[in-house]
């Protein structure tokens, strides 16, 4: 069939093709700025957006993840076949470096609770009970520190939970959908954490910078830590139960503290999620008995 | 044969293999440690559908893909779409010259493009931190992406030639 002279037609198609195009990268473009600034300015429609498709994701990654942990399963095991001898000289000097520790805890825990009965502090036996996640998904970028566990509110699981390891405080749950939930890392620049220095009592705030090595903020004009000193949660302002592992001080040059955790993080697969009974507020306690003071 | 241009059971194929990339993208890694870099197969296999059959993956699937990628990693919501709808914008003018200059220009054509998303995902992430963010992580995964480059458009080029309808319509 011959085009008729001046006939367009197919070009006019194409060029109005292309401009539909624009309108419609344009108008994209526009609704991805609009979600962008609705997410930071109304974060629950964002954390229940979120959370809804952390339900989704879960599973799926979860599917996927099979292969990758079948992988590294098969790395570990020919590495551990060729390391065998050197793995058994380190499990010997563990083993016996913990049974000393079983012994000295033992001896604590009976000085702590003679201490206790001394100063007549009243008992209070929180009860905890720990829940384990699987780690399907991490955040997929390079600036956000936060892990996708398998199991939500279905499962128990409640915003604030610490995650932990036997090695120390992974994060703590921000998220919770269904079916799923996300844990912000330590070490994410959004992550603070109130906590103590064991040995000297100085209290801080653990900030995440995206760095393995967290840092110490707001510190005490004249801390008395030294390098190595076990830091701990603090439990200050109800964000997490004290007592937690957190990691060593590492340096203090400059006014720059830091922390290193223990969590071996090319390890983790599973978390425990700690349960608990909040630290109830002043407000909300009941007031202790009146005493009659020494002076009256 | 003037090839149609619909859907067909093998135009799925490049949503496909972006889902796949973008799944990838938020498996944890084997190596799990926090500043674990990896490289974004989700904008590598958006560019290589972008390059050469821009009409399998239309704007408003890239904005789906990346929104759902940030929801789902954490990241905020419309940041890696607002990425992938601006590297297409910018395709669109650059993607016949890439075309007529063989493979190898299209692969170092993939620089800017990531300069261009780090560059947007380090300012706005920089701006809601309050502060400016470490830059190596950015340009890490820019390195990384670039560097497995050749490896998924190998794959995704194999693809491209198994399938008929893609391969002739991407000769056109």
């Amino acid at each position: 069939m011959m085009s008729r002279p001046g006939w367009h037609g197919p070009r006019l198609a194409a060029q109005l093709r292309s401009l539909v195009d624009r309108l419609g990268l344009g108008l994209l473009v526009g609704l991805s700025v609009t979600l962008l600034l609705l997410g930071k300015a109304d974060l629950r429609v964002a954390a229940l957006a979120s959370a809804g498709l952390g339900d989704v994701a879960a599973p799926v990654l979860g599917f996927f993840r099979g292969p990758v942990v079948a992988v590294r399963s098969a790395f570990d095991r020919v590495g551990a076949v060729l390391a065998v001898n050197e793995e058994n000289a380190r499990l010997r000097e563990e083993n016996r470096r913990l049974l000393a520790w079983q012994v000295e805890a033992a001896r604590l825990a009976v000085q702590n609770r003679a201490l206790q009965r001394m100063l007549k502090v009243p008992l209070v036996d929180h009860p905890a009970t720990w829940l384990t996640a699987r780690i399907v998904g991490d955040s997929g970028g390079s600036f956000v520190q936060a892990l996708l566990l398998d199991a939500g509110a279905d499962q128990g699981i409640a915003v604030g939970m610490p995650a932990t390891t036997p090695e120390g405080l992974v994060g703590r749950v921000i998220e919770v959908g269904r079916r799923s939930a996300r844990v912000l890392l330590i070490t994410d620049f959004n992550s603070r954490i109130p906590v103590v220095v064991e040995s000297s009592g100085d209290h801080a705030i653990l900030e995440g910078d995206n760095s393995l090595l967290p840092r110490l903020r707001f510190l005490p004009m004249n801390p008395g830590f030294a390098v190595g000193d076990r830091v701990l949660t603090s439990g200050r302002g109800g964000v997490l139960p004290p007592g937690l592992m957190v990691g060593r001080i590492e340096e203090a040059d400059n006014g720059k503290v830091r922390v290193r955790s223990h969590v071996d993080w090319s390890r983790l697969d599973y978390l425990s999620l700690l349960q608990t009974v909040g630290t109830p507020l002043p407000d909300a306690a009941t007031p202790p008995p009146a005493t009659v003071s020494p002076g009256s | 044969m003037a090839t149609s241009r619909g859907w067909s059971a093998a135009s799925v194929v490049p949503l496909l293999s972006a889902i796949t990339a973008a799944s990838l993208d938020l498996l944890p890694l084997p190596d799990a440690a926090p500043r674990a870099l990896a490289p974004s197969m989700l904008l590598g296999v958006c560019y290589y559908w972008t390059i050469y059959r821009p009409d399998f993956l239309p704007p408003w699937i890239l904005f789906a893909l990346g929104t759902s990628l940030d929801v789902a990693g954490g990241m905020p919501p419309g940041l890696t779409a607002l990425s992938l709808l601006l590297a297409r914008g910018r395709l669109r003018s650059w993607r016949r010259f890439l075309l007529r200059h063989g493979l190898v220009l299209v692969w170092f054509g993939l620089a800017p493009v990531l300069l261009l998303v780090g560059l947007l995902r380090w300012g706005v992430l920089s701006i809601l931190a309050g502060g400016a963010l470490p830059v190596e992580p950015v340009a890490a995964e820019a390195g990384l992406t670039f560097g497995i480059y050749p490896g998924l458009a190998w794959l995704l080029g194999h693809l491209l030639r198994r399938l008929p309808v893609l391969h002739h319509a991407a000769r056109g």
